[in-house]
């Protein structure tokens, strides 16, 4: 799996600086939208709350190769996932978490009215890489 | 939205990421440090050389993906099109390019309350340029708009 040991970097999971998503149909149109939040599930699996990103999941549907770009918030490197789709979870503890921290993230932003989670998309990692070093004061 | 429009968007401050996706449909995001839009929808984008699938495989005709951000008000744009041409090594009006855009973007992450040394991390060792002709745009401000054509979302 991957090079880099994902339970190693909780500032990619904060979501102090947002992330990146990217999608490809089956036509080979690729798509790229910002996350709120990137979810360490374990070693192997990430999870992403799915909101409103109607052509992520159509694309996930014909296609369930993904990408993420993340930086960490604590060290400022910036590291490459390369992902699988492998379900969407609508009950159960990660749902649970994931919609406590939509409902944080909305009342801070004054959304309540536009965040809804549909369900925690789970992705397997086949490749983290880092691509960029954080610079530190 | 207007070229001009877009253009506006771009000398902003905005945070610019693309993806592009190699024949398996794997796709590759990148960071972009600074683009330019021209009277004919035109972007020319400089490229973080950490896509290096991107570098590889980019060619005349293929699909890219950009998202142009405003970190301080999530007001998103993603524009769809396919490159024009090949990619090339940046000149001195895109390391002109490179100047403006960090000192918008480095000040739009200091109104979010982000250090100077987060856009020192997110810049990238070297950029390659890529031209795209735009084909859609999209709004991707969180909300219920999200992925609607700008078109069909300004008509209300």
């Amino acid at each position: 799996m991957a090079e880099v040991d994902l339970a190693e970097l909780p500032g990619c999971f904060d979501g102090v600086i947002p992330p990146v998503i990217a999608t490809c149909s089956a036509g080979g149109v690729p798509n790229i939208t910002h996350l709120s939040q990137l979810y360490f599930v374990d070693h192997d699996h990430v999870a992403v709350s799915n909101q409103f990103f109607a052509k992520t999941t159509a694309n996930l549907a014909e296609n369930p190769l993904a990408a993420v770009l993340v930086t960490d918030s604590q060290t400022y490197d910036t590291y490459h996932l390369d992902l699988r789709f492998e379900r969407t979870e609508t009950t159960g503890a990660l749902f649970e978490r994931l919609r406590a921290d939509i409902d944080a993230i909305a009342s801070l932003t004054h959304m309540e009215d536009v965040f809804a989670l549909r369900g925690a998309d789970v992705y397997r990692v086949l490749e983290a890489r880092r691509v960029s070093n954080g610079v530190r004061a | 939205m207007q070229a001009r429009e877009l253009a506006t968007f771009l000398e902003s401050g905005v945070a610019m990421l693309g993806a592009t996706a190699d024949a398996r449909g794997a796709p590759e995001a990148f960071r972009v440090w600074g683009a330019t839009v021209d009277d004919d929808f035109r972007v020319r984008a400089n490229v973080s050389s950490h896509a290096i699938r991107t570098f590889e495989s980019v060619h005349d005709g293929a699909a890219i993906s950009l998202v142009f951000t405003d970190i301080t008000t999530f007001r998103s744009v993603q524009a769809k099109g396919h490159v024009v041409g090949a990619a090339e090594p940046p000149g001195p009006a895109d390391a002109a390019l490179i100047e403006r855009y960090e000192a918008a973007f480095g000040a739009a992450l200091q109104q979010i309350g982000h250090p100077l040394t987060l856009r020192e991390s997110m810049r990238p060792r070297s950029v390659f340029v890529v031209t795209v002709a735009v084909d859609d745009t999209y709004d991707q401000t969180p909300g219920p708009t999200a992925g609607l054509p700008l078109e069909q979302v300004n008509r209300g």
